[in-house]
């Protein structure tokens, strides 16, 4: 896919969780293309000086005229400054970039998406939804708890939407499980998987999250016969 | 309907290696081309659409015309020989209409002969493109993602198989022997695609030849030709001799009508010289030449190549949005 690189600004930022936000940002230049689950380099201003950093695209390539990313705000440098960005700062957008993308031909997915690895599964299923795609999803999404989970109304409102057929198991590993919380809890692990999906085998892997949580997942998928070429890695580097 | 199960449809497929060269979308260090296979297993069945169109397979990038090669000083005309019988696998609805498309040129008279003999030994087998997306444009131009015309049998893949439709004779015939099984499902319908019009351009285009617009629109063109060597219905080439010892070959090459000389003539003259009048006939040609010749037929598929790859992202589908609003004469 061709390159692109825009000058644009801040529109908007939602808070999705009481950690995560994103950041939405108007799209006016011509050619701007890229795929789900792609990601891109933001540069921003930072007490004057240009900052970079990558991230997952949120938003999905059928949702037109902005792109989104969203991020949970650690302590890092970057994350203090995207805090503190407000509509109408300054930003350059560089992309697309990755091939952590769904395929051209109708298949079993399984998206294994830990905290605020959501971000490139959640632009592949609007994706998926918005043009009907008649893919198999099975979502495994990973929270401490009910509140930390973003895109957690969308996710919950697109049950019996016409297109894909998606079925979302939610894993809380607390803390702040609710009482009467009668989904699945602990960590995601091969075992999960397989309960989850006995067609595991049948299933193109997409594996997005923390790097500790997506090479656990990945030796563990391999462990279980899936090969290489079935998995697909998208490692948040800078969380833990 | 018919429905083929994936290990069927490769059972299948390595059968017919066995009597036809099979052509199919592989993945060639990092893009997707044609290229005859041996296995199922090369075939990149994940594709979106190949690069450079199939018609490289009928209507190769250079190819021999003939051989003159002097034999005790006479001279000995040889033809190449071409008579490999060829299915080409998993081409797009697209691209199949643009070879019905390229039949009409080289296959009315005077016919192109070695463009004939290659076309009558190919079967072209599609594949539905199951997820369109923008900036393709098929819809906006008579074609659909699950179009027939120009196939001998379209494909569309589901999550348990192939739903098979036999399109010609000749497709039919290539089935015979295809484990198929008889369902009451119905193929994945394709995704919408953002539909825009396209009546009324032809009719248009003559009274706006000597709009300043086309000028302005090619300001930033480089001249770099990708637009027609991936356009699927350029048909243009150019024919040179290259001399070998007592031997000369008489090669045919695509060429492009975007190259400054593309149009110069005996004595130097070019009616083609600047790049508005190079881009405005790669425009006329397909909106407005070719349909006065074909039965109103736009020589356009909407495979959209030409936006993807444009390095500086001349967008025809502006054009005919622009054309459509009106043009300053």
């Amino acid at each position: 896919m061709t390159m692109w690189q825009f000058e644009t600004e801040l529109a908007d930022v939602t808070q999705r969780t009481p950690s995560i936000k994103s950041f939405r940002f108007p799209v006016r230049a011509k050619g701007v293309r890229y795929r789900s689950g792609q990601f891109f380099f933001i540069t921003i201003l930072i007490d004057g000086q240009e900052a970079d950093h990558h991230f997952s695209f949120s938003s999905s390539p059928t949702e037109k005229g902005f792109i989104e990313f969203t991020k949970r705000l650690t302590g890092s440098p970057f994350s203090q400054a995207l805090g503190k960005l407000q509509p109408g700062a300054w930003a350059r957008i560089k992309g697309p970039f990755g091939s952590f993308v769904l395929p051209r031909n109708p298949q079993k997915l399984s998206f294994m998406g830990g905290g605020i690895g959501i971000t490139p599964l959640r632009s592949m299923i609007r994706y998926s939804l918005d043009r009907r795609l008649p893919h198999d999803i099975v979502l495994i999404y990973g929270n401490p708890n009910v509140e930390e989970t973003a895109f957690r109304e969308e996710l919950e409102a697109i049950k019996g939407l016409p297109g894909p057929s998606v079925r979302i198991e939610h894993v809380l590993s607390g803390p702040g499980i609710p009482d009467g919380w009668k989904g699945r809890t602990g960590f995601m692990n091969s075992q999960l998987v397989a309960e989850v999906m006995p067609d595991y085998m049948d299933r193109l892997h997409y594996i997005s999250g923390p790097p500790k949580m997506v090479a656990a997942i990945k030796e563990q998928m391999e462990a279980l016969g899936c090969p290489l070429g079935r998995i697909k890695v998208d490692s948040f580097t800078g969380y833990d | 309907m018919d429905i083929i199960s994936k290990e069927s449809l490769n059972r299948w497929l390595t059968d017919l290696m066995a009597r036809y060269q099979v052509m199919a979308p592989v993945l060639v260090e990092g893009d997707h081309l044609f290229r005859p296979i041996s296995s199922p297993d090369e075939i990149a069945w994940d594709y979106y659409n190949a690069v450079v169109p199939p018609k490289e397979l009928i209507f190769p990038l250079t190819e021999s015309l003939f051989t003159l090669e002097y034999q005790n000083g006479v001279p000995q005309f040889q033809e190449p020989v071409i008579d490999r019988d060829t299915v080409i696998v998993g081409l797009r609805p697209c691209d199949a209409r643009a070879i019905a498309m390229l039949d009409a040129s080289f296959l009315n008279d005077p016919v192109d002969t070695p463009y004939a003999r290659r076309r009558a030994l190919v079967t072209l087998v599609g594949w539905t493109c199951v997820s369109p997306e923008a900036p393709c444009f098929c819809t906006s131009i008579g074609g659909a993602p699950n179009g027939t015309e120009g196939l001998d049998v379209l494909m569309t893949e589901g999550i348990d198989g192939f739903f098979v439709r036999p399109v010609t004779e000749k497709g039919k015939a290539l089935l015979t022997g295809a484990e198929l099984k008889q369902t009451d499902a119905t193929p994945p319908e394709p995704p919408p695609l953002p539909v825009f019009s396209t009546e009324g351009i032809t009719e248009k285009l003559p009274d706006v030849f000597l709009s300043p617009y086309w000028q302005e629109q090619v300001e930033s063109c480089i001249s770099c030709k990708i637009c027609t060597f991936l356009c699927p219905t350029c048909y243009c080439f150019d024919v040179r001799d290259r001399r070998d010892g007592e031997s000369i070959e008489r090669l045919r090459c695509w060429d492009s009508c975007q190259g400054a000389h593309f149009s110069r003539i005996a004595g130097g003259y070019n009616p083609r010289a600047t790049k508005t009048a190079r881009w405005k006939q790669f425009f006329y040609h397909k909106y407005l030449y070719y349909p006065e010749r074909f039965g109103g037929v736009i020589a356009c598929v909407g495979c959209a190549r030409c936006v993807r790859k444009c390095p500086v992202n001349i967008d025809i589908r502006e054009v005919i949005r622009d054309l459509k609003e009106g043009l300053p004469v």
